[in-house]
């Protein structure tokens, strides 16, 4: 008789130990040690970077994804990096005419986004945002294998979210 | 009763296969906590939250076994919308083919499985005792002030219908004129 606790489910369905471990993952940080954390939503990503000012609306669209099999993939991906080069210049070029203490908080607070992500995501030892920021260095490979498990950064693809809460990168997103 | 299916989930490096039992809950349960998209001061990011977060609270709410929280789901991250996908499309949420709903949601049967593992009816029951009172978002009391007289019923019992029968009658019952005027929400893959 087939042991319904096999594989840590019951009949197929999830149990929370089989479930903590399908969605945790580890990262060997040198001198750290290791870093247990989770997957991060993009909606629940999105939500940790700070609005853009109002003048975004101004700043170029980035085009979506083209389709790997498209026959103008080539030109697809420089138009879609020219738009990113025009979109970040003029992100720049507003930044520019900000007063210092201004530049100095939007940058701060594009910073932050790495170390919210890992406050949201580590599960042990589970960060602050304050211990985080101490990782130095090391916060951005943790902040990068976060996205790229959570199929954030370009080339790592995730489930799609449902039309509605698709959502693009905000500026200065990875 | 209402009935209970099956939705697959992957998860894992290995993007293992897993199932959440999920239940074909009331119409007033289903639309819970659905965002008023009409908020002028919302911005289009806002939008797109508030109903990420309403399909993450739907799946947690729907699912019976395991008995998911809604820190589970966040823990799923995007895998977490290929299920609510498979939630929507079996309940009737778009517009496929219409079913009936007992064609849409067939009772699966699960033999042995623990009862400690899946939300009990006593929870069930209490979850619903509070939704049922609860007002409808404004998109929904459209939907349901369209929808009463086509169905031949009042408002207050469509609101306690099994979501596949609303969507059913929404899909059957109304004309296109009037589902231009109260269409259902876009959630559907690209």
């Amino acid at each position: 008789m087939m042991d319904p606790h096999a594989n840590g489910s019951i009949n197929g369905f999830l149990t929370r130990e089989r479930f903590e471990a399908l969605t945790t993952f580890t990262l060997d940080l040198e001198g750290l040690g290791t870093v247990r954390f989770r997957k991060i939503g993009r909606a629940e990503y999105e939500a940790l970077w700070p609005l853009l000012p109002a003048a975004a609306d101004e700043w170029p669209g980035i085009p979506a994804a083209p389709d790997p099999q498209s026959p103008t993939l080539e030109a697809d991906l420089t138009a879609r990096d020219e738009a990113r080069k025009a979109r970040r210049l003029a992100e720049a070029t507003w930044l520019r005419a900000q007063s210092d203490d201004e530049q100095v908080h939007w940058r701060t607070r594009i910073n932050d986004v790495a170390f919210r992500v890992i406050a949201a995501c580590t599960k042990g030892p589970g960060f602050t945002v304050a211990e985080a920021r101490q990782l130095g260095d090391a916060a951005e490979i943790l902040f990068s294998a976060i996205l790229t498990k959570s199929g954030l950064i370009e080339g790592t693809p995730a489930a799609s979210p449902p039309a509605a809460v698709a959502v693009e990168a905000p500026a200065g997103a990875v | 009763m209402l009935s209970e299916f099956s939705v697959p989930i992957l998860l894992g490096e290995e993007r293992t296969v897993a199932s959440l039992l999920v239940q074909d809950v009331e119409a007033c349960v289903f639309w819970q906590g659905y965002p008023d998209t009409h908020a002028e001061a919302a911005t289009p990011r806002d939008l797109r939250q508030a109903e990420a977060a309403w399909l993450q609270h739907l799946l947690a709410r729907v699912t019976v076994t395991p008995m998911l929280t809604l820190d589970w789901v966040r823990e799923m991250a995007d895998d977490s919308w290929p299920p609510t996908q498979a939630y929507l499309e079996a309940v009737g949420f778009f517009p496929r083919p219409v079913l009936a709903p007992t064609e849409a949601t067939a009772l699966r049967e699960i033999p042995g499985l623990p009862v400690r593992t899946a939300r009990s009816a006593r929870q069930r029951a209490a979850e619903f005792a509070a939704f049922r009172g609860c007002v409808p978002p404004v998109h929904v009391q459209r939907l349901l002030r369209l929808l009463a007289p086509a169905v031949g019923i009042p408002a207050s019992q469509l609101w306690l219908m099994p979501a596949s029968e609303f969507f059913f009658n929404y899909h059957v019952q109304l004309s296109d004129e009037q589902k231009t005027i109260a269409p259902l929400p876009e959630v559907s893959h690209a």
